[in-house]
C-alpha cells in the first residue's frame, strides 16, 4: 500500500475519530462537539490539519494553528494534536507527520513548533526528542469550580 | 491595582519582561508585540500599577481546545518586579486571572513555566492549587 500524507476535509472526520479514542482513551469524548471542532480547524485559514493514509485509511492524524502571542518574535505552529493509530506505530508514521508538519510550517515562515504533552506519554517524549525537540518548560493547570 | 495596558507603559513592559528572558525586547519589536496584542481577539495584557510605578504585568489568552471543545484561560505571562517580590502581588494577578477565566465561562486556567523556577515561581503555584501535568516541547 501506498503511504501519503495529506490536508484533511470534513469527509475525513469518522474515519479520523477512532484515533482520537486512542489519543484520549480515559476522556469520554463528546462525538458532536468535537465535530464541530473538527470542520472549524478543516476550515480555518489559521489551522492545518493532515492524515496520513495507508491505501484510504487514515492510520495517523496531525494538527498544529499558527499562532502569536507575547512570546514570539513572530508567528509559531502549535501542535494540539497528533496521533498513529496504535497497530501502526514504530514504522516511522509520526516522523512523517511531524517532519511534514514542519516543511509546511517554514514554508509559512513559522519560527518553530511547539506542542505540550501529558507527564505519562512517556514514549512520546522519547520521539520528540529523538526528532530534535527540546523539552523546556512544566504545565501547570488549576480546575475552575 | 490592576488595568489594562497602555502603549505609555512600553518601557515598563520591556523590563518586566526582560527578568523573565534574561534578555532586553528592543522597542519597536516591543511596540509590534503589544500591536498584536492590542488587535488579537484572544490576547489580553494587564499591568499592576503600585504609587503610579508599574511593577508587575500578566498576560491573559483564552485557548480553544480541540480535546473536549471547551476553553481554558492561559497564563500567558505573569512577572512581577524583583524589588516587589514576596507583597502578594503575584497572588493578586492570579486571582485575576482566575477571575478573567471565570468571566468568559473557562473550565480551568493553565500556564507554561520553564525550568529553573520550582523555588519561587512553581510554588506559589501549587499553593494557588495548580498542579503540574506535562511538558512543553520545542523545536526550532
Amino acid at each position: 500500500m501506498e503511504v501519503k500524507i495529506r490536508k484533511a476535509t470534513e469527509n475525513d472526520f469518522d474515519k479520523v475519530y477512532p484515533l482520537f479514542e486512542q489519543l484520549w482513551p480515559n476522556k469520554e469524548l463528546d462525538r458532536d462537539a468535537l465535530r464541530t471542532v473538527f470542520y472549524r480547524g478543516v476550515n480555518s485559514a489559521t489551522d492545518e490539519l493532515w492524515c496520513l493514509d495507508d491505501g484510504n485509511q487514515p492510520i495517523g492524524f496531525c494538527a498544529y494553528a499558527i499562532v502569536n502571542n507575547l512570546w514570539q518574535a513572530g508567528y509559531i505552529a502549535y501542535m494540539y494534536a497528533m496521533v498513529v493509530d496504535e497497530q501502526q506505530r514504530g514504522k516511522g508514521f509520526g516522523t512523517m507527520l511531524i517532519e511534514a508538519s514542519i516543511e509546511d510550517a517554514k514554508v509559512k515562515g513559522l519560527k518553530l513548533l511547539e506542542l505540550d504533552s501529558g507527564f505519562h506519554r512517556e514514549k512520546a517524549h522519547e520521539f520528540y526528542l529523538k526528532l530534535g525537540f527540546e523539552k523546556r518548560a512544566f504545565l501547570f493547570s488549576h480546575p475552575l469550580q | 491595582m490592576i488595568r489594562k495596558f497602555e502603549y505609555k507603559d512600553v518601557q515598563d513592559i520591556r523590563r518586566l519582561f526582560g527578568i523573565l528572558t534574561d534578555a532586553m525586547i528592543a522597542e519597536p519589536d516591543m511596540m509590534r508585540r503589544l500591536e498584536y496584542i492590542e488587535n488579537s481577539p484572544i490576547d489580553s495584557l494587564y499591568v499592576y500599577e503600585s504609587n503610579d510605578a508599574v511593577v508587575g504585568l500578566l498576560g491573559f489568552r483564552i485557548r480553544e481546545n480541540i480535546e473536549d471543545d471547551s476553553r481554558y484561560g492561559e497564563i500567558s505571562a505573569i512577572v512581577v518586579d524583583s524589588d516587589c517580590q514576596k507583597q502578594g502581588i503575584g497572588r493578586l494577578l492570579m486571582d485575576f486571572a482566575e477571575q478573567l477565566a471565570n468571566e468568559l465561562h473557562c473550565k480551568g486556567t493553565w500556564l507554561v513555566s520553564g525550568f529553573g523556577r520550582e523555588e519561587e515561581a512553581h510554588r506559589l503555584y501549587k499553593s494557588l492549587g495548580y498542579s503540574a501535568t506535562g511538558y512543553r516541547f520545542v523545536k526550532q
